[in-house]
Order: C-alpha cells, then sequence, then structure tokens
C-alpha cells in the first residue's frame, strides 16, 4: 500500500503514520503540508490511498478532493478531522471521499474506516 | 448550544493522551504566570464568537512534540505545531458545541505572564490539567449575542467596564505553525 498524509501539522502527520502501522498497514507513505503540494504528489506519484485534514493553509482538504477528481484522479480519499459537522460530512460524501473520522481517533477507528473504504 | 466544563476537560484529556499516550489529570490551577509557557489559540466563528486557548508550560508541551516526534529535543517549530494541533482538536470539539462553521488556524506564541484578551467576550469556562509535574490551561471565552445599540449603552452605565480579563491566559499575538 502507498498512503499519502496530508496536514499542516507534521506532528499530526506523525501520529496518522503511527496509527496506520498500529493499525497493521505497512508500506510506503509520503507525506504534503497542505492541498496545493498534496496535489502536486498526487499528479506526479502512484498512491492507493490519500489521508487528509481538512482545515489547511493554502488549499483546503475539501479543495483538495475537487481539484484531485477535476484532474481526473480517482485515488481512494478520507478525511481526518478535528472538525466534522453534518453539512461537513454530507460535503465530503457528496464530493467522493470515503470517510469522515474525528480527532481524537484511535488505530481502531482509522483501521475500521480503511476496511470500510475497501482498503 | 453550548459547551459543558466536563466535555471541554474530557476532549483535552483525550487530545492530550493521543500525542502523550498518557492521559494528564484535572488539578487546582494551570501554569503560574512567572512560568515559561507557550499558548495556543483557535478562534470559532466568522466573525469570530468563541476563542479556545491552551496554554502549558514549556516542558509538558516539549514532552507533547518529543513524544510524538520519536525526538528528545524538539525544535521550537515542532512543540508550538504539536500545542497548535492539540488546540485545533479541542477547537473542533467545541466548535460542533457552538454551531458555527468557521475555525481559524492556530495562533501559537511563547513566553511568561502571557495574557488574552478577546474584545467583548468573556471567559465561560476553564479547566486545569497536570502531567507529572507539568500544568495545561483550557480557556473558551465566548462573546454574548449581539444587542441593540441602546440595550449595549444601558447595560455598559450599569455595570461600568464591559472589558473581561482572565488571569494566567495567553496573548493572541503569535507564530501560525
Amino acid at each position: 500500500m502507498r498512503f499519502m498524509i496530508v496536514d499542516d501539522s507534521k506532528a499530526m502527520r506523525m501520529i496518522v503514520l503511527r496509527t496506520l502501522r498500529q493499525a497493521g498497514f505497512e508500506g510506503d507513505c509520503l507525506e504534503a503540508a497542505n492541498g496545493a503540494e498534496a496535489l502536486e504528489i498526487a499528479k506526479s506519484e502512484q498512491l492507493d490511498f490519500i489521508i487528509s485534514d481538512w482545515n489547511m493553509p493554502e488549499m483546503d482538504g475539501i479543495a483538495l478532493l475537487k481539484a484531485l477528481r477535476t484532474a481526473g484522479i480517482t485515488t481512494g480519499f478520507g478525511f481526518v478531522t478535528s472538525e466534522s459537522t453534518p453539512q461537513m460530512r454530507e460535503l465530503a460524501e457528496d464530493a467522493g471521499a470515503r470517510f469522515v473520522i474525528s480527532k481524537p481517533f484511535s488505530a481502531d477507528d482509522l483501521s475500521g474506516a480503511l476496511s470500510g473504504a475497501g482498503v | 448550544m453550548s459547551v459543558t466544563d466536563a466535555e471541554l476537560i474530557d476532549v483535552t484529556v483525550e487530545a492530550m493522551t493521543m500525542f502523550l499516550g498518557a492521559a494528564p489529570r484535572p488539578c487546582d490551577r494551570g501554569p503560574a504566570p512567572a512560568e515559561a509557557m507557550v499558548s495556543a489559540t483557535v478562534q470559532l466563528g466568522d466573525p469570530p464568537r468563541a476563542a479556545v486557548t491552551l496554554a502549558a508550560t514549556t516542558p509538558l508541551v516539549v514532552e507533547l512534540a518529543a513524544c510524538v516526534l520519536g525526538v528528545d529535543e524538539p525544535h521550537d517549530d515542532d512543540t508550538h505545531d504539536a500545542l497548535g494541533e492539540v488546540a485545533n482538536i479541542v477547537a473542533g470539539a467545541v466548535k460542533s458545541h457552538l454551531g458555527v462553521i468557521a475555525m481559524s488556524l492556530p495562533t501559537v506564541t511563547s513566553g511568561t505572564h502571557l495574557q488574552l484578551r478577546v474584545p467583548g467576550a468573556e471567559l465561560t469556562h476553564q479547566a486545569a490539567l497536570c502531567h507529572d509535574e507539568e500544568r495545561l490551561l483550557v480557556q473558551l471565552h465566548e462573546r454574548q449575542e449581539q444587542t441593540e445599540p441602546t440595550a449595549r449603552l444601558r447595560a455598559a452605565s450599569a455595570d461600568g467596564s464591559r472589558r473581561h480579563r482572565s488571569p494566567a491566559s495567553p496573548h493572541r499575538e503569535g507564530s501560525t505553525p
């Protein structure tokens, strides 16, 4: 599996990576600090799944997801975010996100969400 | 809609535990003004209706970052980033209780004798947590519903000054991680 973790917080990217490992996912993992950086990486790298924050500078998570789909990139996508209102969940689902996990989260939460997303 | 003290404490403990791997415990006070501390603030609403602030003693913030990054001496940027992310998580949970949509990125600052002033807002919730000998204070400032100008003038003349100052709370200016 090849993941990309997108979050403006380096600490949170490390926590997501650590949680992925705890949940039993191995393999390569790329990182990006905002949506714009992630979009450039996604255009040039083969990825299996993208785990992204929502609220980020430069380009936020939902704008990233829409930009990916507009660019024809259909890589699976899930949000790990500190804010998850029903409206945001609906927006995420409409844009093609497979899940929205609220921070703080556990290895079980992430593992369950990825399993549900077919990963 | 509002948040309770218990909910504010619970989400702060959960967020801190995700970083530290151990749960901080409620205690009687946050950092003393003269202690070196780091504070992180996230504003909720557009225009801002509330602000969540975390202020922690510097060794606790260093430990937060060290635990996550797996290093002994994290860089200042990384310690600020770690506390900013904890504040982000707490604010995200509070946001759903307040029914607001917009949320700012965290603003982080460090020093001693830090004071937060949110014009027009009052300190509505506050809780202190301890981890070993280190301390953390979480605060929620909320603006009251906007009143008509006449009513506001009457309230001001009846109450005297409407400005509210909270003890041991951080200033808003600083770096954004």
